[in-house]
């Protein structure tokens, strides 16, 4: 079965343009426009790895991270900000596989996503 | 300067009101005592009183008494009228030596001039400052002391001046330029004081070093626009990355798709210089994230030598493919400094790829690290290289944040160096005196060697405030 990826972002046009970057790996893309329906969409199809932004207008991609953590364990994080500081990339590192500061390429996307279901899947909590 | 004046008007005021060497009184006085002594000795009186028939005697009597009587009013005078004397030239001298001291001991450079231009005399501060010793300026014209390019004009002012000649402040809002004799050249404030003197009239030039009241200055400036700057950057970064992102994904999309579109080739090329200008868009934005970078609070123990150590190997590959050979000279008892290892690093890295760019034909770079000569409790970090040099035009915007000389350059580089250098305490230099290659040189405060390594982060940690004073403030730092 292919692998799924919830991709995390208030900017429609960013969705679109990574949904047709999954998809062109081959793999099923969910997209969620904010943090809620995202936390409902990880809890229903516990997807193989999220994407998420940081910074929305109501709640942030810790949030996510957080309820990966506690419902999805197996679920793999990479977390993207536009917003680049040393201390969010830590903060990052405590819970998501990788992070990718904004703006970065289709290959580094791609780099990542490959990486991230390479890497051994997270143990259960 | 003022003091010098003060002098002056105390020497002139000595003259005016100095008492007579020989009053009216006195000279009244002594004229009623030998006319006195003539009544006395008057023949009728000295025969009536002496002896009424030794007329000659008594003649000769008088005559000695007269003579001996005028001897003693003239020497009492030419005595008083000496001393005098002795006491002016006393004077004189005490209020030259007085002059010369203060000519010397200012903490102005005083050269003097002629109405000619000429040198005729300057003090030891003005020999520190030119780097010319006093017979090697006595005698020259002033103009020595001026760059090529402004000598003509200030002979001009200068001819002008003595037509008129006057105490004033030279160049009144012009920028002023002295030349040592090294060639450098340094801001200059000067005044000039006419001095009215036998051999005729001397102006009296009293000039200030003010560099260092510029660069503080100038750093002032630096860090109110970097203020205004990082607050802006943080507002539209995060609004910019986004597009940006979307931007280079799609392209790269569309350049990825080619094949399925069937699309011609001038479009494809169009698209291609989208993707690189939205590239470049990213490379700005990445720069001002740099700048808004909140400065680390956890400042920790770290060696000099291990950032080079891990900055090397981690250009070292790459360098020696373009034929660059990275030299180190450390110095491996370095005590450690209080600092960010990554922000330093970020520092290190940024003057080797400058150095890199600088030597397109590959050369050498030479990092060493050692302690600071003449300032105890102050280590420094160099990078010297091979390359191209700097452009003495651009050397003072070097540190200006998007002054860039590089083609696709951000110009951030060494601005947010400088900073995470100065939020150290510390400070960066370039020395780009020869045509080949630029040496830049850090210089930080060294750590509290007596504090064990929790106490000594302890003042770093409190909140909002900086592990490090400013760098005038570093002394604390210092162990005496």
């Amino acid at each position: 079965m292919a692998c799924k990826i919830l991709i995390v972002d208030d900017e429609r046009d960013f969705l679109d343009t990574w949904k047709r970057v999954v998809n062109r790996l081959g793999y099923v893309c969910l997209t969620a426009g904010n943090v809620a329906s995202a936390l409902r969409r990880i809890e229903a199809e516990r997807p193989d790895l999220v994407i998420t932004d940081l910074h929305f207008p109501v709640g942030n991609g810790f949030e996510v991270m957080r309820h990966v953590q506690a419902k999805s364990p197996q679920t793999r994080v990479i977390i993207v900000t536009a917003y680049h500081t040393p201390a969010i990339q830590e903060a990052a590192a405590t819970g998501a596989v990788d992070y990718l500061p904004k703006p970065f390429s289709v290959a580094a996307l791609t780099a990542s996503i490959i990486r991230a279901l390479a890497s051994p899947k997270p143990a259960r909590a | 300067m003022r003091g010098l004046n003060n002098l002056r008007r105390r020497a002139k005021s000595l003259f005016d009101q100095r008492r007579p060497a020989v009053t009216a009184a006195e000279i009244a006085g002594t004229y009623a005592l030998i006319g006195l002594l003539w009544v006395w000795l008057s023949a009728e009186f000295s025969v009536a009183l002496f002896d009424p028939h030794g007329i000659l005697e008594v003649q000769i009597i008088r005559g000695v008494i007269l003579v001996i009587a005028t001897g003693a009013a003239i020497c009492l005078l030419i005595y008083r009228y000496n001393r005098h004397l002795r006491d002016v030239a006393t004077e004189l001298r005490e209020s030259s030596a007085r002059a010369d001291t203060y000519f010397d001991a200012t903490v102005e450079a005083v050269v003097n001039v002629d109405a000619n231009g000429r040198i005729v005399r300057v003090n030891p501060r003005a020999e520190a400052l030119f780097g010319y010793s006093k017979a090697e300026m006595v005698g020259e014209l002033v103009e020595m002391l001026i760059p090529q390019h402004l000598r003509q004009r200030h002979i001009r002012h200068r001819i002008e001046y003595f037509k008129a000649p006057r105490s004033r402040p030279m160049g009144m809002g012009m920028n002023l330029v002295g030349l040592r004799k090294d060639g450098s050249e340094i801001p200059v404030e000067v005044s000039l004081n006419l001095l009215e003197t036998e051999k005729g009239k001397l102006v009296s030039c009293f000039i200030t070093d003010i560099s260092e009241r510029l660069a503080i200055e100038r750093e002032a400036r630096m860090s109110q626009m970097s203020a205004i700057l990082g607050a802006m950057a943080g507002g539209v970064v995060h609004e910019l990355n986004n597009p940006i992102g979307i931007i280079m994904s799609r392209t790269e999309l569309m350049l990825a798709e080619w094949q399925d579109h069937h699309l011609p080739a001038q479009l494809r090329e169009d698209v291609e210089v989208i993707h690189r200008n939205a590239q470049r868009i990213g490379r700005i934005s990445q720069g001002l994230l740099g700048m808004v970078r909140e400065p680390s609070k956890e400042h920790r123990l770290v060696s000099l030598n291990d950032i080079v150590d891990d900055g090397v190997q981690l250009v070292r590959r790459q360098f020696a493919k373009d034929r660059i050979l990275i030299e180190t000279a450390l110095d491996r008892g370095l005590a450690p400094i209080l600092g960010d290892p990554g922000a330093l690093e970020q520092v290190l890295l940024n003057l080797l790829v400058n150095a890199r760019e600088a030597m397109p034909d590959g050369g050498r770079i030479r990092i060493a690290t050692g302690a600071a000569k003449g300032r105890p409790g102050w280590l420094f970090l160099s990078v010297s290289d091979t390359g191209c040099g700097i452009q003495p035009g651009t050397l003072p915007k070097l540190f200006t944040p998007f002054f860039t000389t590089k083609a696709g350059g951000t110009g951030l580089g060494l601005w947010i160096s400088r900073r995470i250098i100065t939020e150290h305490g510390g400070s960066i230099d370039v020395f780009a005196e020869s045509a080949q290659g630029v040496t830049w040189v850090i210089l930080l405060p060294r750590a509290e060697t007596e504090f064990s390594p929790g106490a000594g982060l302890q003042p770093a940690q409190r909140p909002g405030q900086s592990a490090f004073p400013s760098a005038l403030g570093s002394q604390s730092f210092r162990r005496s």
